[in-house]
C-alpha cells in the first residue's frame, strides 16, 4: 500500500512538474507548428503546380508555350503517359518547368517520372533500334504507339560559346504529340533492284517519326499504292520502261516520289528521261562553293546552301536553322509551270558556287540543288509530287542530324500536305554587354577593389574613432 | 521589437565585424561579377548569384553568431527576458536586423547592374527576381543562424555549428542522392533549399517556392523561441 502510494506521487509529481508541462506543450506546438508550415506549402505547392502562380521572368520566356502547341494538346482526347527519364541528383528543372505546362493543359496527358539507372526495366520498353533511352529522354505513349524525343533534340549546343544557347523543347515536344497522334497507318517504301544505296539513318530517322518503312522491289511489285512514297536512293542501274510506266501511274494517284541521285553513278537514260517530262534535268556535274563562309569540313563540295522559300522550308528558314549539302549535282528547273507541272527549287547554291561545264569552263552559280515538282490534274487538284536532289549523302549519318527537320518536312508535306511546325527555339543566352577592354578593367578593379576598400576605411575610421572616446 | 531591430542593426556597425562582413562579402560578389559578367561581358546574373551562394555559407554565421551566444556570455540574457518585450519580438528583432545587414549588402551590389545598364540590356525583372529568390534564401539561412546562436553560449560555436549546418544544406543535393529510397529522395529535394533557389536562377518567380522559404523562416524562428522559452523554465 505504501509502496502503491509512493509510486502514486512519482507519477503525480512526473506529470505535475513544471518541465513536463511545458516540455511536451513546447514539443505538441513545434510539430502542430511545424506540420501547419508544411500543410500550407504542400497546399500552394499543389495549387501552384496546376493554376501556374508563377512568372516566367526569362529573357526570352521559355517557359511560354505558343498557341500552335496550346491547340495540339488541348485536341488530345486519349490518355498519354508522358514519361521523362531522369537521373537523380541530375534534374534538369527547365524540362519538369516546361512539361508541367504542358500536362497543365489536357488532362488526358500524365507525367511519369523513371530513373534510367533504377528503373532499366522501363527504359527497355521504349528503346528503339539505333535509339537509346537516356537520362533526358522523354517519351509519349498512348498505349499503341510512343515517341521518343532525345535529350540532345531539346538544347542546341553552340561549340563556339561552349553553352547550350538555344532552347528547341518545345518545337520537339509538340512535333512528337502530333507525330503520335496522326501517322498511324502511314508506310513508305525504298525501291530495291536496282543497286540502291541503303542509308541506315535515313530509315532510322523515318521510323523515329513513326512512319513505317519497308523496302519493295519494283522490278517484280511495281509501285503498290498502300505506300504513301518510294524513295529512290541513288540507283546504279536505270529502271525498265515498265517499271517507269509503274512509277507515272502511282504519282498519277496522288502518291509521292523522292529521288537522290548521286553524282559519279552511270547515266539512267529511262529515269531520267521522266524526270525531264516533269521539268527537273539532273545534269553530270558537281557543284562547288567558294564562299568561305558557307564551307564546311574544309571542302567546297560540302557547303551550306540557300534556302528557297516553301511550305516544305518556312520553319527552317524562320528558325534560322541551316541543312548541309555534299558533292550535290546540278537539278535544274526545265520550267516553272507548264504541262499541269509545277516546278519549285528548295535548295540553291550562293552565287558564288562554281561548276565545271563539259567543256571544262568553270560556270558560276546560283544552281539549284534540290527541287520538287507538283502535278496536278484536270480539275486542278494534286496530283502527285516528285522531289529530286542531287545527292544521297544528305541523308547521310554525317548530316542527317542537321538536315533532319528537311528531311522529314519534304516527307511529310509530300504526304500530308503538312507544313512543319513553326515553333522558333528560344535562345537561351543572355544578350551581351558592349564594353571595351578598358571598360572591363576599371569596373573590375571599381567592384573588386573600390567598394569593399570603401566600407573597410569606413569600418576603420569608426573602429578608431570609439576606441579613443 | 524595434528596439531591438535598430540596437542589433546598430551594434554591426559599432563594431568592426558588420565592416568585415561587408568588405568580405562585396570583395567575393565584385570578384564574381568581374570574372563572370563583365570577362564574359553577359548580363545574365544567375552564374553569379549561384557562386555566390557559397560566400553565404562562410559569411553568414559571421552575422548570427553573436545574436545570442554573446547575450548569454555577457549574463545580458537575463535583462533582456526580464524586459517589457515578448521573446517574439526579441527573436524577430535579431532576426530581422541580420536580415536587414544581409540585405543592405546586397543593396550596395545593385551597383553592378548598374554598371551592365550603362553597357547592355539586362532583364531588369529577372535580375530583380534573382535578387528576390537570393534574399529569401539568405534570410532562410540566416534564421538557422538565429536557432544556432540561442542553442549555444560561445560565439565561435555558434559559428562553426552554423557553418556546418548550411554547409550540410549546400550539399543537400549531394546528400539526398546518396539515398536509393525515391520516398527519402523526394522528401530530401522538397526541403532542399538549395532546390527551391534554382528556379529563381531558371528565371521562375514561383508563389510556392517564396512561401516555402518565409514557411523555413518561420519554422527555425519558433524554434528559436522555443528553445529560449524553454531555457525560461527549466
Amino acid at each position: 500500500m505504501n509502496k502503491f502510494s509512493e509510486f502514486k506521487t512519482v507519477i503525480k509529481r512526473f506529470f505535475t512538474d513544471k518541465r513536463f508541462i511545458y516540455g511536451s506543450g513546447s514539443v505538441a506546438t513545434i510539430v502542430g507548428f511545424i506540420a501547419i508550415a508544411v500543410l500550407v506549402n504542400v497546399i500552394i505547392g499543389l495549387l501552384s503546380d496546376k493554376f501556374i502562380l508563377k512568372a516566367d521572368l526569362t529573357e526570352n520566356k521559355i517557359f511560354k508555350l505558343s498557341q500552335q502547341t496550346v491547340d495540339v494538346v488541348k485536341e488530345i482526347s486519349e490518355n498519354v503517359d508522358v514519361i521523362l527519364f531522369e537521373r537523380t541528383g541530375n534534374e534538369d528543372p527547365k524540362i519538369r518547368e516546361l512539361l508541367q505546362r504542358y500536362i497543365n493543359l489536357n488532362s488526358n496527358l500524365k507525367l511519369k517520372v523513371y530513373d534510367p539507372d533504377k528503373d532499366p526495366m522501363s527504359a527497355q520498353k521504349y528503346k528503339k533500334l539505333g535509339q537509346t533511352i537516356s537520362a533526358g529522354s522523354i517519351v509519349f505513349d498512348n498505349g499503341r504507339n510512343y515517341m521518343v524525343v532525345s535529350p540532345s533534340d531539346l538544347q542546341t549546343y553552340n561549340p563556339v560559346s561552349g553553352a547550350y544557347d538555344n532552347f528547341n523543347a518545345e518545337n520537339k515536344l509538340t512535333s512528337a504529340i502530333i507525330s503520335l497522334s496522326k501517322r498511324a497507318d502511314m508506310k513508305v517504301a525504298f525501291t530495291q533492284g536496282h543497286g540502291e544505296k541503303t542509308i541506315y539513318t535515313a530509315e532510322q530517322l523515318i521510323k523515329d517519326d513513326n512512319i513505317a518503312v519497308e523496302k519493295v522491289s519494283t522490278l517484280t511489285q511495281g509501285f503498290p499504292e498502300e505506300y504513301d512514297m518510294f524513295l529512290v536512293i541513288s540507283p546504279q542501274m536505270d529502271f525498265t520502261a515498265e517499271e517507269i510506266e509503274a512509277l507515272d501511274a502511282y504519282l498519277k494517284k496522288g502518291k509521292s516520289i523522292q529521288v537522290y541521285l548521286d553524282f559519279k553513278i552511270p547515266s539512267l537514260p529511262r529515269l531520267e528521261s521522266y524526270l525531264s517530262d516533269m521539268g527537273i534535268q539532273v545534269q553530270d556535274n558537281v557543284v562547288f562553293e567558294s564562299d568561305a563562309k558557307r564551307i564546311a569540313y574544309n571542302t567546297p563540295l560540302c557547303f551550306i546552301p540557300v534556302i528557297k522559300s516553301h511550305p516544305i522550308t518556312s520553319a527552317i528558314i524562320s528558325n534560322n536553322l541551316n541543312v548541309i549539302v555534299y558533292g550535290n549535282r546540278v537539278v535544274s528547273r526545265l520550267w516553272e509551270e507548264k504541262n499541269s507541272v509545277k516546278v519549285e527549287t528548295l535548295l540553291e547554291s550562293s552565287d558564288k558556287s562554281i561548276v565545271t561545264d563539259s567543256e571544262g569552263n568553270n560556270v558560276k552559280g546560283p544552281f539549284s540543288l534540290a527541287v520538287v515538282a507538283t502535278r496536278f490534274d484536270s480539275e486542278n487538284k494534286e496530283a502527285g509530287k516528285l522531289f529530286v536532289m542531287g545527292s544521297s549523302e544528305f541523308l547521310n549519318e554525317q548530316f542527317s542530324t542537321m538536315n533532319k527537320d528537311f528531311i522529314l518536312g519534304s516527307i511529310n508535306w509530300q504526304i500530308d500536305d503538312t507544313e512543319a511546325l513553326n515553333i522558333r527555339p528560344k535562345s537561351l543566352s543572355s544578350s551581351k554587354l558592349e564594353m571595351t577592354r578598358q571598360d572591363i578593367v576599371i569596373w573590375a578593379i571599381a567592384s573588386i577593389v573600390f567598394i569593399p576598400v570603401i566600407v573597410l576605411v569606413f569600418g576603420l575610421i569608426t573602429w578608431l574613432r570609439r576606441r579613443h572616446l | 521589437m524595434t528596439a531591438i531591430f535598430k540596437r542589433e542593426f546598430k551594434a554591426y556597425f559599432t563594431s568592426p565585424i558588420g565592416y568585415i562582413y561587408l568588405g568580405i562579402f562585396l570583395f567575393f560578389s565584385g570578384f564574381f561579377f568581374s570574372a563572370i559578367n563583365l570577362m564574359y561581358t553577359m548580363t545574365d546574373m544567375s552564374p553569379f548569384f549561384s557562386n555566390l551562394t557559397i560566400i553565404l555559407v562562410f559569411m553568414l554565421p559571421l552575422l548570427t553568431m553573436r545574436l545570442f551566444a554573446e547575450e548569454r556570455r555577457n549574463k545580458t540574457d537575463q535583462l533582456l527576458l526580464t524586459a517589457p518585450v515578448s521573446v517574439f519580438g526579441i527573436v524577430m528583432g535579431k532576426f530581422l536586423s541580420a536580415a536587414a545587414l544581409f540585405g543592405f549588402s546586397l543593396i550596395i551590389t545593385f551597383v553592378y547592374p548598374a554598371v551592365m545598364l550603362i553597357y547592355g540590356n539586362p532583364l531588369l525583372s529577372t535580375v530583380l527576381a534573382l535578387y528576390c529568390g537570393f534574399f529569401l534564401l539568405g534570410c532562410s539561412l540566416i534564421s538557422i543562424g538565429v536557432f544556432v546562436s540561442a542553442s549555444t553560449e560561445s560565439q565561435i560555436t555558434a559559428a562553426i555549428i552554423s557553418f556546418v549546418i548550411l554547409l550540410f544544406i549546400q550539399l543537400s543535393d549531394w546528400v539526398s542522392s546518396l539515398f536509393n529510397n525515391a520516398t527519402v529522395k523526394k522528401i530530401f529535394d522538397w526541403l532542399s533549399v538549395t532546390n527551391r533557389y534554382q528556379e529563381f536562377t531558371d528565371g521562375v518567380l514561383s508563389l510556392s517556392s517564396v512561401m516555402f522559404f518565409i514557411s523555413f523562416c518561420a519554422v527555425f524562428i519558433f524554434l528559436t523561441i522555443s528553445s529560449i522559452e524553454k531555457r525560461r523554465w527549466s
